[in-house]
């Protein structure tokens, strides 16, 4: 038996034999009460699943913690030079949809400067896949992309293509790439819109892939950079804290059968191609058809094949951005939520790994446990109600029963957060793992723990309502991810949040109603829900979050030290905003149409793009008419996109512009 | 991207205009509304020119001019082409060459296709214990193979049976 596999049996064997003793303790505490009601035999396989998950996370996060501690490293960028690259040449994949292109193209051109100081970037063509709907932003797109090759001069390549129909979403952006293009590349780096990768990881990632040709997918976990409201720190800061922890001992779980993440990760194309093409699920969505996390299929397929999906732990360079405020995050949560749920009919499907059916199971529960926890506690309180009407005896309440209950409530909260002072005590063994020193870091944790406290029962309301919408049949809709800073008004915080805050005030007034002693139980359940519009007003709070930067708190290694590419990609940034500003105002439509510049560069990226749409007569028709009476401006948004899938009709409208 | 093109190509018009040539009845033109048509067009396809931003400063008047002449000789008899008519070909014309000199200093949109497929995926089927009729067909086949069959086999043989 390897390594693996043996520690694969400890941690099931621990996680099963905690489960059974906590059950049969809590079994002890609901016959205690004056007798069993039929509502907490109802809770006893709640709490059994809700405490194997617990356990099995600190599990995972407690072997994860002595490994980093023996190890004593911390990712970095691979020190390596260019002499360990091929001389293969890799596709950097950049899928957008409708996303801000200037800080897309930032990004790219951030990392072929990085590549640029390594002598790499002749080695790796970036391709920008647009699957952008929104005219303004396609030609956005067009502008930036025209841009960047032009600064770029011959020093790296970019690609820039859209799709006219995105077929299959990202999953299938990719496809269509491996379809037209990936015959001419051995290995493909995907990322996403907001991705950032060092030059030395990457050159680094593809110098192991091309080492082992059994690994068909090797993804470097990403840390989440750059933002600086209150609620984005608080992640990056626990990103960075507990993630290596977590990450670690999910790596050590998985070995060579690890999981894909969508994105920040290198994929052998052929075996990709041959392999990774993604079934249609059974069945009508939201549950069935088209899948839409993509990526633990993929990993599940690669593995099925018999190829090794690794975490490369070791490495760091690899960075994305998170969302701002808690909408923001929720409205991502929920795309993944019912991603996640379809994969319940993978679970048991036929031919993947038993590892890849736990991945799968694990991604369910990861939104399910939230409407467990949830019903979990409803009962507990029902039961409460109904033993405290019905007990004659009131000690009955003092019994050793009470002993047990509290050392369960105990045990629960230290597997919940004692994986946060091993990364307290990781830092004091390692001092150069925190960037904020011992006694800063410290303290950040104290604060991301009171503010997980609090947040938890807010995200826990929104995963339930995910997981039912779901599950009633409610599809989600394909929503581009806020990616900007956005501050919420207290408008806005009271309208999204006011839901919340009623519930917290039921769930406090049933809690008073039924059990009063329980209140100080279930105060940070209740003052979560209660206080979610203040929370969610300031986790927003940019001045809070650079506040608490100015502090030295919540700080991360990024913030005290940026990586070079970092520094590449702000630097672009300031640049795009120093053009933005002397450009025209007027919408990109009105300029590409009238512009024969823009027009020509707009004609050529259609054609070579193979994404012509030729636009219905009558639809031709109108849009001339309004033009020659009222003007480019006054063509409506409805048409706009139609006009500028069709480059000939386009280049006509252009002329009777200009005749005009 | 710049377009301004110091080493744009000799240009020589030869490109069709055909497409933007109206069907309607000629209007008659004297030759002073030819005249006029004429500078009013080559005015338009300087300004186009000069806002293209792909041909040099300098040479932009003579540009003009030959597109302009260009499209003269293209529609033979300017008496029976309108103004709108005239200047809507000779933008076609100016436009092909705008064009013509961008596709020499575009960067690749995207390199030649590689064309393959993706080997297509398998459906998804559920482990072979978890399909309907699955253990009720197990129970069958156990009681096939269970001794009491064998048995009453033997007893009673078929009647085809040698």
């Amino acid at each position: 038996m390897d390594r693996t596999h043996l520690f694969r049996g400890i941690v099931i064997m621990v996680t099963l034999v905690a489960t059974v003793i906590a059950t049969n303790c809590y079994f002890v505490v609901i016959r205690g009460g004056g007798g069993i009601q039929w509502v907490e035999m109802l809770t006893v396989p709640l709490f059994a699943l809700l405490f194997a998950w617990i356990t099995f996370s600190f599990c995972l996060a407690t072997v994860g913690a002595a490994s980093l501690v023996l190890a004593g490293h911390r990712g970095g960028e691979a020190s390596h030079q260019r002499e360990s690259l091929t001389t293969a040449r890799t596709a950097v994949l950049v899928p957008v949809y409708n996303e801000s292109p200037e800080r897309v193209f930032a990004g790219i051109q951030a990392m072929i400067q990085d590549l640029a100081d390594h002598d790499a970037a002749s080695a790796f063509d970036f391709y920008v896949l647009s699957d952008t709907t929104d005219p303004e932003v396609w030609l956005q797109e067009e502008v930036a992309w025209a841009r960047l090759s032009e600064e770029l001069g011959g020093t790296g390549k970019v690609f820039y293509r859209r799709r006219p129909r995105n077929v299959a979403r990202k999953a299938g952006n990719i496809a269509d790439f491996c379809e037209r293009w990936g015959q001419g590349y051995p290995f493909m780096i995907v990322l996403d819109a907001d991705s950032l990768m060092s030059a030395s990881t990457m050159i680094e990632m593809v110098s192991r892939i091309s080492q082992d040709s059994k690994i068909g997918i090797l993804q470097v976990p990403p840390t989440p950079v750059g933002r600086n409201s209150l609620f984005a720190r608080l992640q990056q800061f626990a990103a960075q804290a507990y993630g290596p922890i977590y990450v670690q001992g999910f790596s050590l779980w998985a070995g060579d059968e690890g999981n894909y993440w969508g994105h920040n990760a290198i994929i052998r194309v052929q075996a990709f191609l041959d392999h990774c093409d993604l079934p249609v699920l059974p069945g009508k969505a939201p549950l069935g058809g088209e899948i839409l996390s993509h990526d633990f299929v993929e990993a599940a397929l690669m593995l099925r094949a018999g190829y090794k999906v690794q975490l490369a732990t070791d490495l760091g360079g690899s960075y994305e951005e998170c969302p701002t405020t808690l909408a923001d995050y929720a409205i991502r949560d929920q795309r993944w939520c019912q991603g996640n749920l379809q994969h319940t009919k993978l679970v048991a499907a036929e031919g993947f790994r038993a590892l890849s059916r736990f991945h799968f199971a694990s991604g369910v529960l990861a939104f399910a446990t939230a409407p467990l926890w949830i019903a979990f506690t409803f009962l507990c309180i029902v039961g409460a109600a109904v033993e405290r009407h019905s007990a004659s005896d009131a000690t009955t309440v003092f019994s050793s029963a009470s002993k047990i209950a509290l050392a369960l409530f105990a045990v629960s909260m230290a597997f919940l957060l004692l994986p946060k002072l091993w990364s307290v005590l990781l830092v004091i063994r390692h001092p150069s793992r925190a960037a904020d020193g011992r006694i800063a870091h410290a303290l950040s944790v104290l604060i991301e723990t009171v503010a997980s406290v609090l947040l938890s029962p807010i995200m826990a309301c929104f995963h339930s309502w995910f997981v039912l919408a779901a599950l009633s049949g409610v599809n989600v809709r394909w929503s581009t991810q806020q990616r900007d800073e956005h501050v919420l008004t207290w408008r806005e915080a009271a309208r999204q949040f006011a839901g919340f805050t009623l519930f917290g005030i039921t769930s406090l007034a049933l809690i008073a109603w039924a059990m009063p002693s329980l209140l100080p139980w279930f105060s940070p359940m209740t003052g979560g829900l209660l206080l979610s519009i203040p929370i969610a007003k300031l986790a927003s709070s940019v001045t809070l979050g650079q506040g608490l930067r100015a502090w030295g708190l919540l700080l991360i290694a990024e913030e005290q030290t940026p990586a070079q590419v970092i520094r590449y990609h702000q630097s672009a940034l300031r640049r795009g905003e120093s053009v933005r500003h002397r450009i025209d105002r007027r919408p990109l439509f009105e300029q590409f149409l009238l512009d024969p510049a823009l027009n020509v560069l707009h004609g050529r990226i259609q054609d070579a793009s193979n994404a012509i749409i030729a636009m219905n007569p009558a639809d031709v028709c109108e849009a001339k008419a309004v033009l020659m009476s009222d003007g480019a401006h006054a063509i409506p948004p409805s048409l706009r996109r139609a006009i500028l899938q069709d480059s000939q009709v386009f280049q006509q409208l252009h002329l009777e512009a200009w005749v005009r | 991207m710049s377009l301004d093109n110091s080493t744009a190509p000799v240009w020589t018009p030869d490109l069709s205009v055909s497409s933007f040539v109206s069907t309607r009845p000629p209007a008659v033109n004297t030759p002073a509304v030819r005249s006029e048509h004429r500078e009013e067009t080559l005015r338009l396809v300087q300004r186009y020119l000069r806002e293209s931003r792909t041909v040099k400063a300098d040479v932009i008047d003579r540009e003009a001019e030959r597109v302009v002449a260009h499209v003269e000789r293209r529609l033979g008899d300017c008496q029976l082409v309108t103004a709108i008519e005239f200047k809507r070909s000779a933008l076609g014309v100016a436009a092909e060459r705008v064009d013509a000199i961008a596709a020499a200093v575009f960067p690749s949109v995207v390199p030649l296709e590689k064309p393959t497929t993706m080997a297509e995926a398998q459906a998804v089927h559920a482990v072979r214990w978890l399909r309907p009729g699955f253990w009720a067909g197990l129970a069958t086949q156990r009681f096939k193979q269970s001794g009491i069959t064998r048995l009453a086999a033997s007893v009673r043989p078929s009647l085809t049976d040698e």
